[in-house]
């Protein structure tokens, strides 16, 4: 299969997810398939910054070269409009799920509104979705629709049986 | 000093578009220069890309991880869009449906109020975010030239693409074969070389190194050679590595680039002139002919089978002036000025 893994995440930085991207390709090279890794730049520091950054991975065409699968790990990669979407949720904007909305300022209660509400648009068009954790998929479990959400923990090696179990799920 | 090199691509597909961004990466990390790639993906059909535009101009890339990015190089189109204040381009082509190859066969958008509608915005965008780089470099003289016709922008340089510094290319021995490096493709014209063979010395042999997208065309190509009862002088490698690249165009007698009206010279001419090799080209093969100069460092001839033939004949009979036009194509390299120092220089000044 022709498989393109979506992250997105600051430049000259190198996050956990990341790494397990690198890992999750190799796993899935060794397995006969072709890898595409894609890296959408990704600023989080700046909070009025992150709608258009959203907007941008939802213009962006991250199914070009006609990939047999998508598969996204990180916030906002997957609000691409991909067919083939399927998400492994690493990461995500943790901070637009914290329950002291009350707390916050008007700019900052909107814009964790449209995190949300893109989550929920987004994760419940693609084909499968995994968190990462469990805390993750607790605060996804908060969003309208999507129901029970399965948890899939990232191996930390590249011991092919680690990762076996994983890839029977993304790939099914 | 932080550059980022952004680019557009096709996920799966490896080209001159990608080499590029890693070369120039690369080369940038051995000169103790920060450096990250951003490669986005990009659909070129017409209908699409305004959108994609759209979003890559969505994209800021002014800080990253809350440090300043110093430059931005922005090198396929139309990644010049992403917003930066210290931007230099290094352009490669535009979306030629929408520029010189209007109103072509070779056209991929419609004359139609939707094709010219969406042709005029992708020359508005290139006009508006090319102008907002500090500087804008083109890797050929014609590519520098339809910026200009097109654009009303006048490049600062041509900054020729280099091979990497560690490349394998290496002279050789002047074997008893000619070679065709390239992707198999229609506009390669892989075709006109078997036609050509036809005409050659009957020792003359021509080796065509490569793969293609279109299986359709590979097939042609064979059929070819099989009805021209060429197969004992003409043979296809497939897709090869570069060291196996490296040791055929050092055992080469000269290399063949036979593309139809290319923006630029094309790799396996580079990597013919670091081995000391001449390279026969065709009076319309665009790129090509910024480097290689008819009787110098190779030939220049006619797009047509007894004309290309002759070329190759004369390379294949008369080894010492073919080793005359290597040692030259070697000092064209130089000449042109086609060199990492200079590029770097050039887009990080």
């Amino acid at each position: 299969m022709r498989i393109s893994i979506i992250t997105a995440s600051a430049l000259f930085v190198r996050d956990a997810v990341g790494a397990t991207a690198e890992l999750l390709a190799e796993q899935l090279r060794g397995r006969g398939h072709a890898v595409e890794r894609i890296a959408i730049p990704f600023e989080a520091k700046a909070l009025g910054a992150i709608p258009e950054q959203m907007l941008a991975c939802k213009l962006l065409e991250l199914s070009t070269g006609e990939p047999d699968l998508v598969i996204a790990l990180q916030f906002p990669a997957y609000l691409s409009r991909c067919p083939k979407l399927r998400v492994w949720l690493l990461e995500h904007f943790a901070t637009a799920y914290e329950p002291i909305e009350g707390g916050r300022d008007r700019e900052t209660r909107i814009i964790h509104g449209m995190i949300r509400a893109a989550d929920a648009a987004s994760l419940n068009a693609a084909e499968k979705i995994f968190a990462g954790s469990e805390p993750i998929a607790g605060r996804l479990r908060t969003l309208q629709g999507l129901g029970f959400i399965d948890v899939l923990e990232a191996p930390s090696g590249n011991d092919p049986s680690d990762w076996d179990a994983i890839l029977r799920r993304l790939l099914d | 000093m932080r550059v980022v090199i952004a680019s557009t691509f096709v996920p799966f597909i490896r080209g001159g578009g990608t080499k590029i961004v890693e070369d120039l990466h690369r080369e940038l990390l051995r000169r103790g220069i920060e450096s990250e790639t951003v490669l986005i993906p990009f659909r070129s059909n017409w209908r699409d890309i305004a959108a994609q535009t759209a979003a890559i101009r969505l994209l800021d890339l002014t800080q990253s991880g809350g440090r300043e990015s110093d430059r931005l190089i922005a090198i396929r189109t139309p990644s010049y869009a992403i917003r930066h204040p210290n931007k230099v381009a290094w352009f490669i082509h535009h979306h030629r449906g929408a520029y010189d190859l209007w109103g072509t066969p070779w056209c991929d958008m419609p004359d139609t109020p939707e094709g010219r509608h969406r042709r005029d915005m992708m020359r508005r965008s290139d006009d508006l975010y090319l102008r907002e780089c500090r500087r804008v470099f083109t890797n050929s003289h014609i590519v520098a030239g339809r910026v200009l016709e097109f654009n009303g922008l006048r490049p600062n340089d041509i900054l020729y693409p280099p091979l990497e510094s560690d490349h394998l290319f290496r002279p050789g021995p002047f074997g008893d074969y000619l070679l065709y490096v390239s992707r198999l493709n229609t506009i390669k014209r892989q075709t006109l070389a078997i036609e050509a063979m036809a005409h050659t010395d009957p020792d003359v042999k021509l080796v065509i190194a490569g793969t293609g997208d279109d299986a359709f065309y590979a097939a042609t190509l064979e059929a070819r050679v099989a009805e021209l009862q060429l197969g004992g002088r003409v043979r296809f490698t497939g897709w090869i590595s570069d060291a196996e690249k490296a040791e055929l165009t050092a055992g080469c007698c000269g290399a063949l680039y036979l593309a139809f009206d290319e923006d630029s010279y094309g790799y396996s001419t580079l990597e013919a002139f670091h081995a000391r090799k001449p390279v026969i080209t065709l009076a319309d093969s665009g790129g090509s002919l910024e480097v290689i100069e008819d009787g110098y460092n190779g030939s220049v001839c006619e797009p047509e089978p007894r004309a290309l033939a002759e070329a190759m004949n004369h390379l294949w009979r008369d080894r010492t002036d073919g080793r005359r036009r290597g040692d030259n194509a070697y000092i064209s390299l130089a000449r042109c000025g086609i060199d990492w120092d200079r590029v770097i220089e050039n887009l990080t000044a």
